[in-house]
């Protein structure tokens, strides 16, 4: 079976393509005019197989960006993947435990959501949350120590990975698929107490096939609730590649009468156009739409996965020089003349400090008092009169 | 088969192809400046030491992200070792083979390309390991120190003498034993499987018991009366024609009828009734005198009825 899992990805590209199938690079965007005037919005140009639809008219390819924006952009990156290495070497030290899902790779997806909504909007996902967590509100420090379990954490050190929440940010779920549902239940929040905002659902394509995924996509559909679906495709269910676990691997198509749209999940710009497009269709009130983002993620599925025993090591390589999310930017940067190699090499400086200089403090922080037991089980003001322990002697009196 | 062939010669082409965009794009990362540290990772959550299968790099040889540096051993596998960031491998401290390698041991430096990489020592012992070897001098004089006193408290001998014996010694016996202070177990005989001691041995050499068996009474066995019964004797050619003929003619023999007596209705229905004396005499009358009067019989029985 593995040898079969080698030998697939080698056929697949051996297949002309008659098909004309979604762009995976993340650099063949094309600047439409030259720039007079930095400080001004300027247009691009996306490549024509940046997104396919379903039951809707694709978004223009033509794109307005600001130096300003994309140095941002391309700085909030750059920590995402510094903070998932020092996630990675942490794990490798010992000091992180248990599980650890990275989302090397993977950064356009969560920075290009963040770009492309309003902070009011809400997000939810599944466990390999910690950009979206750091962009929703959250910090570096904490999000890396509440991955070694520290009171500076964003859970008090008490959740871990899979139980990081802000005021717009909905976890930093455990459960596979189970996230989906509940985003569709939030959305239905939003537009019960009117407000305009949009409701982001992401999940995997192992996720894909979960029942009430499907159940979430009728409701969501009969009551045209305010929610987009994201499926973040990064061609591997932990172990499984997408072709041998799902019969229809256009997870776009999968929402029957709720049209939908794959974007090319490396190229940051094309993904930050299309979570807006999605975004205004939503509030506008035509119901919910489906995303899926094409992407790829280097590591393994999670810290104890290797990552080269259901696809060659070739492959990801190839991945990582040719198709890489922060590397495209760069070359977007430097082509159109918005900054030099040095500026972005300070650039990269001040992410990796900034990174070293969060994890450093989140190790100086300590670890949950004994007391913090019984705390944060209940809203505040609501807790029982007691609370039982580990064991029958154990009893606290609130 | 085609398949095959095709990485390699896919690879090579994707390798050439990744050098020359290198030179042509920046790097992934070219943020570091000083000299890191390659600690030894820990491939699994339970993984304490390990061992270096083989480098896969060359000191002096460059690297980018997600290439292999080395292979460590571990007690389930060979697992690959990935760069995270481009650089340099600048100096090995650990080479290939050597073998239970702690986690957190560092065992390579990386540099940044272009820095120089000539006069590289390996680093000084820093304080941190010598804290750890500091921890475990002072917890190991601890425990020796408690296992004393507790041994002295119990008795006032220091060292724990082991007795032994020729044959093994069961848990039990041994506790006994020591418990005792019985340093020479040779002297007690055994009365277990083979010869070993068993803990009513030691209980009745101790006194405590008033035989190894205890109370216990093997059952009396009775002696073996086996003379009085001959052995049957051997049939010889005309004592086996006599046993089969004669069985024969048991078989043969036609079974003696059995007496039936025709069933006549009370006969039948005497079954059913409940058994009175005067249903029991009509019935042994009606048996002699079958024939004689049914009738009556009937209409006796239809008198209560009707």
């Amino acid at each position: 079976m593995a040898s079969l899992a080698r030998i697939r990805p080698c056929l697949a590209r051996r297949i002309p393509t008659l098909v004309r199938g979604i762009q995976m690079s993340a650099d063949t965007t094309q600047l439409q005019d030259a720039i007079t005037d930095p400080s001004q919005p300027f247009t691009v140009k996306l490549h024509e197989d940046s997104f396919r639809t379903y039951k809707i008219d694709p978004p223009s390819l033509e794109v307005q960006v600001q130096k300003d924006e994309l140095l941002k952009i391309y700085k909030d990156m750059q920590c995402m993947r510094r903070m998932e290495m020092a996630a990675d070497a942490l794990y490798k030290a010992k000091l992180i435990r248990g599980f650890c899902h990275l989302a090397i790779g993977q950064e356009a997806v969560s920075v290009g959501l963040e770009y492309g909504i309003t902070p009011e909007d809400r997000v939810i996902t599944a466990y390999r949350c910690h950009p979206f967590a750091v962009m929703r509100g959250g910090t570096i420090k904490g999000v890396i120590a509440e991955l070694l379990g520290r009171q500076d954490g964003m859970s008090k050190g008490k959740g871990g990975s899979m139980h990081i929440f802000t005021p717009s940010f909905f976890g930093g779920n455990g459960i596979v698929g189970a996230q989906v549902p509940v985003g569709a239940g939030i959305a239905f929040a939003q537009k019960y107490l009117g407000n305009k905002t949009a409701t982001f659902a992401l999940y995997g394509d192992g996720a894909s096939n979960q029942g009430q995924v499907f159940e979430a996509f009728n409701m969501a559909k009969l009551w045209d609730l305010p929610c987009v679906f994201v499926c973040e495709n990064n061609k591997y269910g932990m172990g499984t590649s997408a072709e041998r676990s799902s019969s229809n691997t256009e997870y776009f198509t999968r929402g029957d009468k709720i049209p939908g749209i794959q974007v090319n999940g490396m190229d940051i710009i094309a993904s930050r156009h299309a979570v807006q497009f999605a975004r205004n269709w939503v509030v506008e009130g035509n119901g919910p739409l489906l995303m899926e983002f094409v992407t790829y993620r280097y590591g393994g599925h999670s810290m104890s996965d290797p990552g080269t025993t259901y696809r060659t090591r070739e492959e990801v390589q190839r991945m990582r020089s040719t198709q890489d999310p922060i590397r495209g930017l760069q070359r977007y940067i430097e082509d159109w003349g918005l900054a030099t190699e040095q500026e972005l090499k300070q650039l990269d400086k001040e992410a990796k400090g900034e990174v070293d200089q969060a994890v450093e403090e989140a190790k100086t922080s300590p670890i949950p008092r004994s007391e913090d037991l019984w705390t944060d089980i209940y809203y505040k003001g609501t807790e029982p009169s007691f609370m039982r322990g580990r064991e029958r002697e154990e009893v606290h009196y609130y | 088969m085609l398949a095959a062939g095709h990485p390699r010669a896919f690879g090579r082409a994707m390798h050439s192809a990744r050098t020359l965009l290198q030179r042509r794009c920046l790097h992934q990362t070219r943020a570091r400046l000083a000299i890191t540290n390659l600690e030894m990772p820990a491939m699994s959550p339970t993984m304490t030491e390990g061992g270096i299968a083989s480098w896969k790099k060359n000191e002096g040889d460059p690297f980018s992200a997600g290439d292999v540096l080395l292979e460590i051993e571990t007690d389930k596998a060979t697992i690959d070792v990935e760069a995270q960031d481009d650089g340099v491998l600048a100096k090995i401290l650990t080479p290939n083979g050597a073998k239970n390698v702690p986690v957190g041991k560092i065992i390579a430096l990386l540099a940044e390309e272009g820095d120089d990489i000539s006069n590289l020592e390996a680093p000084k012992e820093e304080t941190k390991p010598s804290s750890d070897t500091d921890a475990p001098t002072t917890s190991a004089p601890e425990p020796p120190r408690a296992a004393s006193q507790q041994s002295g408290s119990v008795q006032e001998k220091k060292q724990v003498h082991h007795p032994t014996h020729s044959k093994p010694l069961l848990p039990s016996v041994l506790r006994l034993l020591v418990e005792n202070n019985i340093t020479n177990a040779e002297v007690i005989k055994g009365t277990g499987v083979r010869g070993q001691l068993t803990k009513g041995d030691v209980l009745a050499h101790l006194g405590k018991a008033s035989s190894p068996t205890g109370t216990y009474k093997e059952p009396k066995q009775e002696p073996v009366v086996s003379q009085k019964v001959e052995p049957p004797k051997p049939l010889d050619g005309a004592a086996i024609r006599q046993l089969i003929v004669s069985g024969l003619s048991t078989r043969m023999k036609p079974k003696a009828p059995v007496p039936s007596i025709p069933p006549t209705f009370d006969s039948v229905i005497a079954d059913y009734l409940p058994p009175t004396t005067e249903t029991a005499k009509s019935s042994s009358q009606s048996l002699q005198s079958q024939t004689a009067s049914p009738r009556s019989s009937t209409a006796a029985y239809f008198d209560g009825l009707l």
